[in-house]
């Protein structure tokens, strides 16, 4: 089961000469995907993806998950799409007009 | 840490290990699949086998060993729910082909030992494997944001009944199959977390650098 995301504030992790992990913005709107598993329950999907050790904390840019809003929000599941866009206060579904990678 | 049989798996997987195989068992188990002869022993450890022979009815495994004549496996699966109960065994003379590449590292472990992790180790010391607990090995969350130099594997665990609490989770592992496979990453967690009651919940996301 596919979540996908539209990022407009993406950031990507690199390691340090040390291996000590660090994030950096990167430019331009693009989608966070994300496959959930089919054993997962409802409540264990939402917060893979909306926990402070969650997804869209650690792919959005900011230290915690409200610091930057998705554009929208999709799902294969539309119960899961429906809990996702209230828990991130974004908009179901991706406009036509959204242009980002992926 | 991406530990050193993480380091083979990557190189076997992204690197384009293109050995594969193709034929008809003479034998099947719940964990091997036995032909006549014509492996080359060790050569497929890693990667996906698939069988079963009725179209829509396909389950494959994951090699852990192989000799000349025997794949050892870590169970069957179905692939809609590599998660769930195992898959039924194909039949004893199920044609079958072994995948190219490696399979993937979906799997997320826990366990409360709270030693460094180590380049060198196999197994995740002390995983906890309470038998139909929540806080057993599960298949992870991929995450990728297109184009970008990072993904992310999330686990959401859900203590329930049959789990052994209190316990204090300190390090997790991934892992390429749901019961004992090859261990590619082992990480202590930046914080313990201490789960008391069933329905307790902790959700574990692993970073890894592609650049």
């Amino acid at each position: 089961m596919q979540v996908r995301i539209g990022n407009s504030a993406p950031k990507e992790a690199w390691r340090d000469e040390d291996g000590n992990l660090h994030h950096r913005p990167v430019d331009g709107a693009r989608v966070t995907t994300a496959t959930i598993p089919d054993t997962y329950t409802l409540l264990e999907a939402v917060a893979a993806i909306t926990a402070g050790d969650g997804i869209w904390n650690h792919h959005s840019q900011g230290d915690n998950v409200t610091d930057s809003v998705p554009d929208w929000v999709e799902a294969d599941d539309p119960a899961l799409a429906t809990v996702l866009g209230a828990a991130l206060g974004c908009p179901v579904g991706r406009p036509a007009k959204w242009k980002g990678l992926g | 840490m991406l530990v050193n049989s993480g380091r083979d798996h990557q190189a076997q997987t992204a690197g384009g290990d293109i050995t594969a195989f193709t034929g008809t068992a003479t034998a099947t188990s719940a964990t091997s699949l036995t032909v006549a002869s014509g492996f080359t022993a060790s050569a497929y450890i890693g990667k996906i086998v698939l069988a079963g022979t009725t179209p829509g009815a396909g389950v494959y495994g994951i090699i852990t060993a192989n000799s000349t004549t025997v794949l050892t496996i870590d169970r069957w699966y179905n692939p809609l729910t590599p998660g769930g109960a195992a898959a039924s065994t194909p039949s004893a003379t199920t044609t079958f082909i072994i995948l190219p590449g490696g399979a993937p590292v979906a799997f997320m472990g826990l366990t409360a030992n709270a030693s460094a992790a180590s380049g060198s180790d196999t197994t995740l010391t002390a995983e906890i494997a309470t038998a139909g607990g929540g806080l057993i090995r599960k298949p992870s969350v991929l995450a990728h944001t297109a184009g970008v130099a990072s993904y992310t594997q999330t686990g959401s665990f859900t203590a329930n009944g049959s789990d052994s609490l209190p316990v204090t989770v300190a390090k997790m592992g991934t892992f390429n199959s749901l019961t004992g496979g090859l261990m590619a990453f082992e990480t202590l967690l930046n914080a313990t977390a201490t789960l008391t009651a069933s329905g307790d919940a902790l959700t574990v996301t692993q970073t890894v650098t592609t650049s």
